[in-house]
């Protein structure tokens, strides 16, 4: 260092010296010292399991979770789109559990699949939340190796051909080791991180080390939790700020700055449509109902994505394609309600561009579930207490 | 300058596929798709910047102009030097090679103090200000239904700040770089928002390549030797001709033209134009320009239609579709606009040498920020030509 520099330096390091450790002391993200672990039993009906907003370690908690539930009758599996819908959506007879994780992936699908199988939990009817990405060969999805062991163990259980996966998967596992470590440590100076951390200051969670488990009527104001039957429960003071212009500027931000999330270079990928058809049929194997599911976008995301160079007819091709493959295996029911108008949620009912609110999730599902038998007779009579 | 067509012709293939497409039917040929794959894919990033410097070197030598260079890794050295490979400053033969022979004869003699500074500037500004700007904007330039006239005002003077901050950003890490070295690359800006006219403004905006397209465009055309009205010609030609360097879409050609009118313009009423107070010579400079930057930004000509129609007041004011990011958007601009008019042209700053340890502290805190902001998502504006 040259010592001309010294000022400039000495307050350069140590300002990141100081801002890194106190992240590091946060740590709002889980990755270093912080791990809240969910509650090693199942919550009574009116617990809500209280966490950090962000990057819990959600497939770890989906894995423990189903080894302490007991044997559900109806289960969702998809990405955080769908973790708005809950039990009292349907019949109070009905055992529900919702194991939607944040970017999922079929392959996501397929190890929670083979967890359920393990425990001996096959549910009897599955609602299966697909989003556009997971046809995408580039949707830079790498969460789902949380759960590689299940996933090879779907393959192997399935006995089929898997070299045209193997080059994929080592890839992908590839540049996690390599790309992970440095994300972690990225994340100690970045600034989203410094106002994560601060908020985490000012309001703690209760309990750090160990899960606080809050009462229903007690809603969180500052963190995300999870109801007892795994959906999701978001902080009231972030819900109350959701007016119509908050989300329209939301789906903006989403829709045109940068990349879009998990559709950029967009290819269509054989091998994950396969990977669904595959997981499609030993779910009928097993004597599961299965109802595919597209969840709708914010409109005027949907409208400024449908226009965006690079990605025009991104939204609807996925759609004809996990059509077609859902037809591709006898028995599946599939059900498009990606279009907010003809479902009657109304642009105001999104958390942001892609998550719906518990309300639009609610007509989501009555539009799905009265298009057929069996789907029909598990939803609930009356209007819930949404 | 055969040499330069085909590289123009690579970066119309590689920057536009459609382009490329049509002309290889004009061609004749069947316009084969993976061919036009193979082009896309070998597009080195900065392939511009690196011709043009390769092939200003070759004109002067073919012209006797410059002594040829016998040796290959000086060569190889001028045309690779890393720094400014990506997004310039354009640097010529004779600005670049004797630099490197004195640091082969007498080993480097870096400059860590204004380098190391001058870098930190050009991060805060990119990270802090340009990054910061576009991640307003781009949201609400994709979307006009709800851009009403003085939104679409303010977005304009944030584009302009933000290409600015972007651009002189990378130029001052670039020349900060080159300190590192002991090498003096050459100053690209010059407070281009404080030009008092068109012509001042691109005497003040990529300084370097004004220079080459005055040097290898606008002389060899004729220049101002065949009297007014054909220098008025070469120069709105030349303008046309900067304005495609900047990438294959006849937008660009657009924009490249709409500054040669005003030049030509400026030119035909310079002695009323001089005589408005300074002040005003500059805001309305800055205007123009700005109206330019529309051409620009908009990926199309509808696009850019749209722009301008709200600034029009086509679409009304739409006052009620302002929103606190809109609020925040106008903060950051006055603030870019306070450091346009009274900072220092960073990278001809004296000061570097001698910082005081508290302007150096508080360079170094503001660093700090920068830094932290890097995680953000974002690229070099520049980067694409």
């Amino acid at each position: 260092m040259p010592p001309s520099l010294r000022a400039f330096f000495f307050t350069l390091m140590s300002g990141l010296f100081v801002v890194g450790s106190f992240v590091y002391w946060q740590d709002p993200a889980q990755h270093f010292r912080r791990r809240v672990p969910f509650p090693g039993r199942p919550l009574a009906p009116n617990e809500v399991w209280v966490g950090p907003v962000a990057n819990l370690p959600e497939r770890d908690i989906r894995r423990r979770q189903i080894a302490v539930y007991l044997h559900p009758d109806l289960v969702v599996l998809g990405s955080s789109r769908v973790l708005m819908i809950n039990g009292s959506f349907f019949n109070s007879g009905v055992a529900f559990e919702n194991l939607g994780v944040s970017g999922a992936t079929v392959e996501d699908d397929m190890a929670l699949w083979q967890i359920l199988k393990m425990s001996y939990k096959v549910p009897k009817y599955i609602i299966l939340g697909l989003d556009p990405w997971v046809v995408n060969a580039n949707n830079e999805q790498r969460r789902w190796t949380d759960l590689r062991k299940y996933y090879n163990d779907f393959l192997n259980v399935q006995d089929r051909p898997r070299s045209e996966h193997l080059y994929q998967r080592f890839q992908t596992l590839w540049r996690r080791s390599i790309e992970d470590p440095l994300d972690n440590l990225s994340e100690l100076w970045s600034w989203s991180s410094v106002l994560r951390s601060w908020q985490m200051l000012w309001s703690p969670i209760s309990g750090t080390t160990t899960a606080a488990v809050y009462a229903e009527n007690a809603r969180p104001t500052a963190y995300a939790g999870y109801r007892a039957d795994g959906s999701a429960i978001y902080p009231a003071t972030e819900v109350a700020k959701r007016s119509l212009s908050a989300v329209e500027a939301k789906a903006r931000e989403y829709a045109l700055q940068g990349k879009v999330y998990s559709l950029s270079n967009w290819k269509v990928s054989g091998s994950q449509l396969t990977d669904l058809q595959w997981l499609l049929t030993d779910m009928k194997k097993e004597g599961s109902h299965v109802l595919i599911v597209l969840v709708p976008y914010q409109p005027l995301a949907r409208r400024l994505i449908d226009e965006r160079p690079g990605y025009i007819n991104v939204l609807s091709d996925s759609s004809k394609f996990l059509e077609t493959s859902a037809q591709g295996v006898p028995g599946i029911d599939f059900c498009n309600a990606d279009d907010s108008d003809k479902i009657g949620c109304q642009p105001d009912e999104f958390l942001d561009a892609m998550h719906p609110s518990v309300t639009c999730m609610h007509k989501v599902v009555t539009y799905c579930f009265q298009q057929s038998d069996p789907w029909r007779k598990l939803l609930r009579t009356q209007r819930p207490d949404l | 300058m055969r040499k330069s067509r085909a590289s123009h012709l690579f970066q119309i293939f590689s920057a536009d596929q459609k382009n490329g497409q049509s002309c290889f039917l004009f061609l004749g040929h069947p316009g084969n798709s993976s061919w036009l794959r193979f082009f896309n894919v070998i597009l080195p990033a900065g392939i511009s910047f690196y011709t043009f410097q390769t092939l200003s070197y070759i004109i002067d030598v073919y012209n006797e102009a410059a002594p040829a260079e016998t040796n290959f890794w000086e060569f190889a050295a001028f045309v690779s030097f890393f720094p400014h490979l990506i997004a310039g400053p354009l640097t010529r033969h004779h600005q670049l090679i004797p630099q490197l022979k004195r640091i082969r004869e007498e080993g480097p003699s870096p400059r860590w103090d204004e380098g190391v500074l001058l870098f930190a500037v050009g991060l805060c500004k990119k990270t802090l200000l340009a990054d910061r700007i576009g991640n307003f904007i781009d949201p609400r330039l994709g979307d006009f239904s709800t851009v009403g006239l003085p939104l679409a005002w303010l977005l304009m003077a944030s584009y302009a700040l933000q290409i600015y901050f972007d651009f002189s950003g990378y130029s001052d890490m670039a020349i900060g770089l080159g300190r590192f070295f002991g090498i003096e690359l050459p100053q690209n800006f010059n407070s281009p928002y404080q030009a008092v006219n068109p012509s001042d403004f691109w005497h003040r905006w990529h300084i370097t390549l004004s220079q080459w397209l005055r040097d290898y465009l606008y002389i060899p055309l004729g220049g101002s030797r065949k009297g007014k009205f054909r220098s008025l010609v070469n120069l709105a030609i030349t303008m046309f001709l900067g304005g495609l360097w900047h990438g294959a879409k006849w937008i660009f050609a657009l924009w490249g033209l709409y500054h040669g009118i005003l030049l030509v313009l400026y030119h035909i009423a310079q002695p009323a134009w001089d005589r408005l107070h300074i002040p005003l010579r500059r805001a309305f400079t800055f205007v123009l320009v700005c109206w330019g930057w529309v051409l620009f930004r908009s990926p199309t000509l509808f696009e850019a239609r749209k722009w301008y129609a709200s600034a029009l007041g086509a679409y009304g004011l739409l006052l009620n579709h302002l929103t606190t990011d809109d609020l925040q958007l106008a903060g950051l601009t006055l603030t870019g606009l306070a450091i346009v008019i009274w900072a220092p042209v960073a990278s001809r700053y004296e000061g570097f040498r001698n910082l005081s340890p508290a302007k150096q502290c508080a360079l170094g805190a503001v660093s700090v920020f920068a830094i932290l902001f890097m995680n953000y998502s974002s690229k070099f504006l520049y980067f694409q030509f």
